[in-house]
């Protein structure tokens, strides 16, 4: 399973999480079953329209199966339901954290698809 | 004529000039082109009736039996207003410009545009002395200004037209004023008012439309720093309407200052006869 986490800084799994969806500065993309870890950098953040848009479509480009974050808003949420990505919401501090609750299946899902992508 | 009042800073009356003044003269039409949230209608009390006109905009339509998913109407688009998931491109018609580039840019010709209500025109069908016409932009729509072009084709040259314009010195309010003969900016004396009566001033400066200003909630001892400024600059203030709880009462209740006070009838018909020498 690959995600996507929106952070705010790119600092291995200590990176910091980021709520907000367009906006975050960087993406962490985690393979889950082997804790490979690579990081994309938000181009859309600094947008004046359509940040969520812009940043569904980079996040859904890297092939992933789920997106963790704190505030989706409608249109990003609308791209990623359409590329059959599943939604998590997370609040917390830190990357690792999140991976964590999410292995542990404690993590609220917004979204799920029911079919893999 | 073309009057349009405008503010850099919101909240500073716009709309108290704007319907005091109309009432003040005759054979008005009054245009409110704040049309993310339009209120003259609270002072006028119009009837709009039932019938409105719907504002549209053409958004993109994709035939997915002729799109090869190539990404370059997505490439294109400046405003992210197209994304494409699994291979299916989607539209976001509530962010898009309708600047037809993804049809044009499209070679498989699978984009094909149509029209779609983003706002309305409403007018008073019995009107009285005043005429108002009224833009209102839809809920979740970012672009007001294809509401404040069509709003202004209903200007009726035999008529002193009176444009209240949205706050601020963007697009929508630039919308409002590129037209138009004369220019009111309504001001505070306060220093977030000095700050945004600047920004407009150089909006106005820059489309070079005369102006002049009006300070609204004035106040003596406090009035200097808009003084001082437009003496520095060379702009005539027109009016000052005082810091009053009576005035603050009678906008809370619809009612337009002129109605209880009817002198300040004569002090706009006045102002409006100093706009017409300069205009003249």
């Amino acid at each position: 399973m690959k995600i996507a986490i929106s952070c705010i800084n790119e600092d291995g799994l200590r990176s910091r999480f980021d709520p907000r969806f367009g906006r975050a500065s960087y993406f962490a993309i985690v393979k889950v079953d082997t804790m490979e870890l690579s990081f994309t950098e938000n181009t859309a953040s600094q947008l004046s329209s359509g940040a969520g848009v812009k940043a569904a479509q980079l996040v859904s480009d890297q092939a992933i199966d789920g997106v963790i974050s704190g505030k989706i808003g409608p249109k990003a949420a609308k791209g990623l339901k359409s590329a059959g990505i599943k939604i998590y919401y997370f609040n917390g501090d830190i990357i690792e954290e999140a991976i964590r609750e999410l292995k542990k299946d404690s993590l609220i899902v917004e979204f799920d698809p029911g079919v893999k992508r | 004529m073309i009057i349009t009042i405008l503010s850099g800073k919101g909240g500073t009356g716009k709309t108290t000039v704007s319907t005091n003044l109309a009432l003040s003269l005759e054979n008005v039409q009054l245009l409110d082109a704040d049309v993310e949230e339009p209120n003259s209608y609270i002072f006028i009390k119009p009837d709009f009736a039932e019938e409105y006109k719907s504002v549209k905009r053409l958004i993109p339509i994709i035939d997915e039996d002729k799109c090869t998913a190539c990404r370059r109407c997505i490439d294109f688009c400046e405003y992210n207003a197209l994304a494409i998931m699994l291979g299916k491109v989607l539209v976001y018609p509530e962010i898009c410009h309708s600047c037809g580039g993804c049809t044009l840019i499209c070679p498989s010709g699978a984009v094909r545009e149509e029209g779609r209500e983003i706002g309305s025109i409403k007018w008073d069908h019995y009107p009285g002395s005043i005429e108002l016409w009224q833009g209102e932009l839809n809920v979740g729509e970012e672009s007001s200004i294809p509401v404040i072009e069509q709003l202004k084709e209903y200007i009726k040259p035999e008529k002193i037209a009176i444009i209240d314009s949205q706050p601020g010195t963007s697009c929508p309010t630039i919308e409002a004023v590129v037209d138009s003969d004369f220019c009111i900016i309504v001001t505070e004396p306060t220093p977030f008012g000095l700050n945004d009566l600047q920004m407009a001033v150089d909006v106005v400066r820059d489309i070079q439309k005369p102006f002049a200003v009006i300070i609204n909630r004035s106040e003596e001892g406090y009035d200097g720093i808009i003084e001082d400024y437009c003496q520095k600059e060379n702009i005539s203030i027109l009016m000052k309407i005082p810091y009053s709880r009576d005035i603050a009462k009678w906008y809370s209740a619809g009612i337009p200052f002129v109605n209880k006070m009817p002198e300040w009838k004569n002090k706009f018909q006045i102002l409006f006869k100093e706009i017409k020498g300069v205009i003249e």
